[in-house]
């Protein structure tokens, strides 16, 4: 949008003025869709009848694609919850206020996607283990994420929020936000929502696309503010605040510590399974590479070192290209069905 | 000559230039050896429907009018008697006073594209053997607006780069596509994995090979933009 | 819910880096105005949230890559299930958030 969206009403304490009490205001018109009556408007019949017709290769496809998704959206809104609603009032920072309002909404929208994905999964996809019981709050992924790179970018992600929150330091919360709003929502969701639109007219799951396309409008929304957000930070750090210098160093160096795992999703539920719905592995790195300079680069204003950046992808995809994946998947299943034995004798 | 760009000799002196260089060929090594490594350029965009005879650089335009502007009376009139009715037809439409004038202003108001309607082998004679060569070249190799340059890579070695005048016969594992004006920002500094991660060039083709050889792609755009080159628009 | 209490930029922008329109804007201005029969509301708040729901940035050049990659992102090329303009994506997910 080119104009700044103005409220017509005024208050005491709250900046109706502020760009986080707009996003804030479109989150409640926008973001506040009931999953529940998606479920009853759309229905269950066309996405299970589809899941039926589709061969055991093809689902482990989606549900590999869908798995980083339900993780994901568990590890957003646990962190959003606790560390980046600490961060919204960190004192470095200004409109506290409207951004701490803004950052209930981006809770309930990661907890509406998690929602949505957890009944999706029960209800369409033949339900597989999950390990549950083993409390994925406490770090207990499904074994596909844990087994591959994914789970290091979400682990990332709750290392770099608790830090930011504790410590409340420009250069931490610039590394917080790069790793959840640029890496996660901007660049991993993203490309995961395109290879969804990329399913072949016999994958028709039409509840599971409308879902994503509102699930891909909050993120949107999510994606500005952490635009936003860093742009304050280097602003602050441009204007020679000795406090926030090293923001933009920290922005790139959360990059290219993230970029090589982050290409792993895109690997896992493509070429690691010979891709039969034709999702391309290509298309993936290609899109990822475009979001990676439309954010960077174009609307922050950095330089990014794209050598650097096609380096530690090549290293990791040669590693990785070596893997039989589905041997991994059971190897991490092999080692939670040991913890359920130590859980079931009495530990923890 | 003149490396014009975009040209067969400039695509030639861009093959030399990849085999003698030495961080190419180490970079590039094993490109193209279990695997189709070859690439086809796609320049689009041409401006051959905008530009005109007159819009081309100085060095080509100026020195075939001063030329046609020095021939005898005898000669010019002979070449208006020859002149194709399409370029007749544009030599109407000028009002200036001497038939020679009108000629001339005719023929360098064409566009490019419609060149290959107003010029003969007797006219071509006239021009400056650049000229003459380029848009012998631009009749030949430019598609609708667009032209293809095939390159066989293999094992750190360029050894086949040609201007393609049938390119529906040729298919190449990795096609580069970018507008005619973001080819000469490369050849100009751009940097191409830049280009191509901003969406200014399009690559089409096995991206996980290219990621295996990151150095061997920006030497090959760096390779270019060391080139000296004039460009033809 | 109603209208936007916002008051909005209400022009429909192809992004450079985004899903292409192919819709004209004869098209879209038809489709919303029955939207906005349909809902209760005024075509200049649908037009508004339409524009929100492809662009929540806040950028004054506007950004070329679209934030929202399955409506108005090039993703929306790929669906073989759109309706292929982002404009009209939005307004299908705008219709349809307002009756859930």
């Amino acid at each position: 949008m080119s104009q700044v969206l103005q409220s017509q009403y005024s208050g005491q304490r709250v900046d109706t003025g502020s760009k986080w009490y707009t996003l804030f205001q479109k989150g409640v018109e926008l973001g506040t869709w009931n999953v529940e009556k998606l479920f009853d408007e759309i229905g269950f019949e066309q996405d299970r009848a589809s899941w039926e017709a589709l061969s055991q290769d093809e689902r482990d496809q989606i549900r590999y694609l869908i798995s980083g998704f339900l993780d994901g959206e568990r590890e957003v809104a646990g962190d959003a919850a606790t560390n980046l609603q600490r961060i919204m009032g960190a004192p470095c920072l200004d409109e506290n206020t409207e951004k701490e309002m803004y950052m209930t909404m981006l809770t309930l929208t990661e907890h509406k996607h998690t929602q949505f994905l957890d009944v999706y999964m029960q209800e369409v996809m033949d339900d597989q283990d999950n390990y549950n019981d083993l409390d994925p709050r406490r770090g207990t992924r499904i074994p596909v994420v844990q087994a591959t790179g994914l789970g290091e970018v979400f682990e990332h992600q709750g290392l770099l929020t608790a830090k930011a929150a504790n410590t409340l330091n420009p250069v931490d919360i610039a590394k917080a936000a790069t790793n959840y709003h640029l890496n996660v929502e901007g660049i991993l969701a993203r490309v995961g929502a395109s290879a969804i639109s990329r399913f072949p007219e016999r994958a028709d799951f039409p509840l599971l696309n409308y879902a994503f396309k509102f699930v891909s409008t909050d993120e949107g929304r999510h994606i500005t503010h952490g635009i936003e957000l860093l742009k304050e930070l280097i602003e602050k750090e441009e204007a020679g605040n000795p406090q926030f210098q090293g923001v933009k160093q920290g922005i790139v160096e959360t990059l290219y510590q993230d970029v090589p795992y982050m290409a792993d999703f895109g690997y896992m539920f493509t070429d690691a399974l010979d891709d039969p719905l034709g999702l391309d592995f290509n298309e993936v790195l290609m899109r990822g590479g475009n979001l990676i300079d439309g954010m960077y680069n174009e609307t922050l204003g950095l330089d990014i070192d794209y050598m650097e950046v096609l380096n530690v992808v090549r290293d990791r995809y040669l590693e990785i290209n070596e893997w039989d994946i589905k041997q991994r998947v059971h190897e991490q299943e092999q080692h939670y069905q040991r913890k359920r034995g130590v859980a079931a004798d009495g530990g923890v | 000559m003149t490396n014009w760009f975009p040209s067969r000799e400039w695509l030639g002196t861009y093959r030399d230039r990849l085999n003698e260089n030495e961080t190419y060929g180490e970079q590039s090594e094993g490109w193209g050896v279990d695997f189709d490594g070859s690439f086809v350029f796609e320049i689009t965009e041409l401006p051959v429907a905008e530009t005109t005879l007159d819009d081309l650089p100085t060095e080509l335009s100026e020195t075939f009018r001063e030329r046609l502007e020095s021939v005898s009376e005898s000669r010019i009139e002979q070449l208006i008697d020859d002149a194709p009715p399409e370029l007749t037809e544009r030599m109407d439409d000028v009002s200036a006073d001497s038939p020679r004038e009108r000629f001339i202003t005719a023929l360098f108001e064409t566009e490019i594209e419609a060149m290959p309607a107003v010029t003969w082998p007797d006219l071509c004679a006239e021009m400056p053997d650049d000229l003459d060569n380029l848009l012998d070249q631009l009749e030949r190799y430019v598609h609708e607006d667009t032209v293809y340059a095939y390159l066989d890579l293999y094992d750190g070695e360029c050894r086949t780069a040609e201007v393609l005048e049938e390119p529906d016969g040729t298919s190449a594992a990795f096609v580069l596509t970018a507008p005619y004006t973001k080819w000469t920002e490369l050849i100009d500094g751009a940097d191409v994995i830049e280009a191509v991660m901003s969406q200014d060039m399009d690559l089409d083709g096995d991206i996980t090979s290219v990621i295996v050889y990151p150095e061997a792609a920006q030497e090959m755009g760096d390779t270019a933009g060391r080139i000296e080159t004039t460009f033809l628009f | 819910m109603g209208g936007s209490e916002m008051a909005l930029d209400r022009e429909l922008r192809e992004l450079a880096r985004g899903a292409e329109f192919t819709a004209t804007d004869e098209e879209v201005d038809r489709a919303i105005e029955e939207a906005a029969e349909e809902l209760g509301e005024s075509p200049e708040s649908v037009r508004e949230n339409v524009a929100y729901i492809m662009d929540s940035t806040f950028e004054e050049e506007g950004v070329s890559t679209s934030f929202n990659e399955m409506v108005s992102g090039t993703s929306l090329e790929d669906d073989v299930s759109s309706t292929g303009d982002p404009r009209l994506e939005a307004l299908e997910m705008y219709k349809l958030r307002q009756r859930i």
